[in-house]
């Protein structure tokens, strides 16, 4: 894998590196492996505000159990669901590793027409997965509703993930039941007043205090998980990583040395700003292996528009 | 006040439109009298409007209570003219309207000879002129007052202007007499205005016997469906939104829309589109005595690529065929609950981050798609995780933040009732309006101060705060998205 960030001139290496995801964590091979595709999945959030953390945990299956790198992903949207826990944002989606090309958005009233979207989406052969946003209050006949899923999830070999906007779970004909939160940042930062000052104000082109001078934050993508139901092996609890570079679920001591890697080979003036301000006096930059030129520092990157 | 209209038994006691209603009232003393609604008149027209329409697709209003159908080509489907005038006067009748019609080859021809001539006339080419040559002038569409000084000067029937000479009555009374009087004559062209437009491709279904059942609806859909796409197949065509019109033998009528992206000439998925439309009514079909008419119309075509055209056999390439599974995905999802409630990332060239990734639906992606297009997905994405909230709130939510220093970075925050200390936090990533497109930064501020910020439950938000400090108001903080 290419480090990320290694020119400063460019923010990341390439969303969707080659190569799949290299041993399949334990906790895919305990719900069943690439079986795990046939099922329907219940998410619901550990503490009140993690329905991001349960989402992104379901777009992480997704994608980690993805036959092709551009199935659609369906992701239906329940009116007041939407409404507390916000729509998907193209940008995040890409954050993940996820082509935001990929996903197909519906917005539907009621928990029913959001499992009957979901079931449309299930019918359809060749979908990557299909995301539920449930709201807190759910059908009564939700047995037989979750059964119907199930059954389409089967035979389409389609994952079917409903997202439960309350922290209770889901009372559903489920093959698994997760429990999920955000996990607290692997390495380095995640203590009180550990701020990272990127920058004091973006106009100023002077140097600043060295970065070394503050812990870094680690906002990796990780989660905190509890298996609480599985049909098809042990149940447990897990602290993974998500590796958006190569799609895959990772222990966070391998993901650590990845992300220190990455951490590393970012140089720290690294910016979201057009401007890179660095001393005038820098030497160019070294053609790089395939005899490209980065830009010299301290110039003005082209604005970002459209040619 | 005046009377607006009256009924045959009125005007057989000799009261008219016009008369006063005091001396309609004096005349006869047990008059019933209801107020005029001018508006539910014209709602009324509209709806018979409507129904003509299984006539033809070129349906007009005539000022101020007409219809005027374009039969040209259609009179055959209903075995003539004579056939098809009489099968609309009776249609009417049951409906309980009383209709006066007349079959002319000129719409002013018609016009004069329905208010008129002899009622259910149907006039040809040869006889036009001495049809038009008895009847008042009132019938050449003309203003009152004209119509009245053309009496006064001994002018009384359209065969009176044809025998005279054409400049002094234009000098007259201007050149609109004239201007009418060629066409109902045929001489100058006129045409009708459609009050929809005329579909590029349109199959129907006449039934003898009114069908009630919703799977016969669904079965007269499929043979239509099987048609129109025999049709559109001849032109290398597809349908990209079709209109399904179901007429109720007591006059009512209902359409649905339903749309594809990709040029649709798939008997099956037309119809099973239809069917999900069908299935999926808010307000279901309302049966009636039955429906004993069905069109079918594609309203707007595409010419099919050669994608679609391909054989069977051989599948086009694994990108294209997850492209063509979005989009008949969207199809379906977008029959069964509304167009515009499928929605697909697009790329905006914006700065704000609520418009650099919007959620579109399909129907205006489609439109938009030729815009500028950035590739900026990077920018997403660093090596200390994702940049941007996998959720995004719209509007952003309002929190209230404690930070140490005025400018310093967020140390505890309440928000939906709770308040937390921030463990962590990162920024600020300044993103500023567009300040350079005049009119752009229309909002509270232009300057937004974005944080990566995780709280003490775990839970990672994206917040910034709106303003500068010693600007013309306070900075307020907002929560904007949701990290996974």
């Amino acid at each position: 894998m290419p480090p990320l960030g290694s020119s400063p001139w460019v923010r990341a290496g390439p969303l969707r590196p080659p190569e799949p995801s290299p041993v399949p964590h334990d906790l895919l091979v305990s719900i069943g492996g690439v079986a795990a595709r046939k099922r329907l999945h219940a998410l619901h959030p550990a503490s009140p505000g993690q329905e991001a953390a349960t989402a992104g945990f379901a777009l992480a299956l997704t994608l980690a159990l993805q036959r092709s790198r551009d199935a659609p992903v369906l992701w239906v949207q329940e009116g007041q669901a939407a409404a507390e826990a916000g729509r998907p944002y193209g940008y995040g989606l890409a954050g993940l590793g996820c082509d935001p090309a990929r996903l197909v958005v519906v917005a539907v009233k009621g928990a029913m027409n959001a499992l009957a979207a979901a079931e449309m989406g299930l019918e359809e052969a060749g979908l990557a997965g299909v995301l539920v946003d449930l709201p807190s209050r759910l059908p009564a006949d939700m047995l037989r509703l979750g059964k119907r899923l199930s059954l389409r999830a089967e035979a389409r070999e389609t994952p079917c993930f409903l997202l439960h906007a309350g922290c209770e779970p889901v009372e559903a004909p489920v093959a698994t039941r997760w429990q999920v939160s955000s996990g607290a940042p692997a390495g380095g930062g995640g203590a009180q007043g550990a701020v990272r000052r990127a920058q004091e104000d973006p106009t100023r082109l002077t140097s600043r205090a060295p970065r070394t001078a503050y812990r870094v934050p680690d906002f990796t993508t990780a989660f905190d998980l509890a298996l609480t139901k599985n049909r098809c092996g042990a149940l447990g609890r897990w602290h993974v990583v998500w590796q958006a570079a190569c799609p895959s679920i990772q222990a966070p001591s391998v993901a650590c040395e990845s992300h220190a890697h990455a951490v590393a080979a970012q140089s720290p003036s690294v910016r979201r700003f057009a401007f890179a301000d660095a001393p005038l006096s820098e030497p160019l930059a070294a053609p790089a292996a395939d005899g490209s030129v980065a830009a010299p520092r301290g110039t003005l990157l082209p604005w970002p528009t459209a040619a | 006040m005046r009377l607006a209209a009256v009924n045959a038994a009125a005007l057989a006691q000799g009261l008219t439109p016009g008369t006063a209603l005091a001396q309609a009232q004096a005349m006869q003393p047990d008059l019933v009298v209801q107020p005029h609604d001018a508006a539910a008149d014209a709602h009324l027209l509209e709806a018979i409007a409507d129904w003509a329409d299984r006539y033809t697709p070129l349906v007009g209003r005539t000022a101020p209570d007409g219809l005027m159908l374009d039969i040209t080509g259609a009179a055959h489907l209903y075995g003539g003219e004579a056939a098809l005038q009489a099968d609309l006067t009776t249609r009417l009748d049951g409906q309980g309207f009383s209709v006066r019609t007349a079959i002319a080859p000129t719409p002013g021809a018609a016009f004069a000879l329905a208010r008129h001539g002899e009622a259910g006339s149907i006039v040809a080419a040869d006889g036009l002129r001495a049809a038009l040559a008895s009847l008042p002038i009132a019938g050449l569409r003309l203003d009152a007052a004209t119509v009245a000084s053309l009496r006064r000067t001994g002018l009384k029937t359209i065969g009176d202007l044809m025998t005279r000479p054409r400049s002094p009555l234009a000098a007259r009374f201007g050149a609109l007499l004239l201007h009418r009087l060629d066409q109902a004559l045929g001489l100058d062209a006129e045409a009708i205005s459609p009050r929809r437009p005329v579909p590029p491709a349109e199959v129907e279904l006449r039934l003898v016997e009114p069908i009630t059942r919703a799977e016969d609806v669904s079965e007269a859909a499929r043979r239509l469906a099987v048609s129109l796409c025999a049709l559109l197949e001849e032109r290398g065509e597809g349908a990209r939104q079709v209109m399904l019109s179901v007429f109720r033998v007591d006059g009512g009528v209902r359409r649905l829309d339903v749309g594809s992206a990709e040029p649709c000439a798939d008997p099956k998925t037309l119809h099973g589109l239809i069917a999900l439309r069908l299935g999926s009514l808010e307000d279901p079909l309302d049966v009636g005595y039955g429906f004993d008419f069905v069109r079918l119309a594609a309203t707007a075509t595409g010419k099919r690529t050669a994608e679609a055209l391909a054989l069977p056999g051989a599948s086009a390439g694994p990108p294209d065929a997850a492209a063509r599974l979005v989009a008949r995905l969207a199809d379906r999802l977008a029959a069964r609950f509304g167009r515009e409630q499928v929605m697909t990332v697009s790329i905006a060239d914006a700065h704000l981050p609520e418009q650099a990734a919007i959620l579109t639906s399909r129907q205006d992606s489609a439109r938009t798609r030729d815009g500028p297009m950035l590739a900026p997905f990077e920018v997403a994405f660093d090596g200390a995780g994702p940049l941007r909230p996998l959720r995004l709130f719209e509007p952003p939510e309002p929190v209230e933040i404690m930070a140490m220093v005025p400018d310093g970075p967020p140390l505890r925050l309440r928000w939906r009732r709770r308040s937390l200390a921030i463990t962590a936090a990162e920024g600020p990533e300044r993103i500023a309006a567009s300040w350079w497109v005049a009119g752009a930064a229309k909002g509270p501020s232009d300057t937004r101060d974005y944080y990566r910020v995780v709280d003490e439950t775990g839970r990672r938000l994206w917040i910034f705060r709106d303003g500068l400090f010693g600007g013309p108001r306070a900075p307020r903080w907002y929560v904007h998205g949701l990290f996974a």
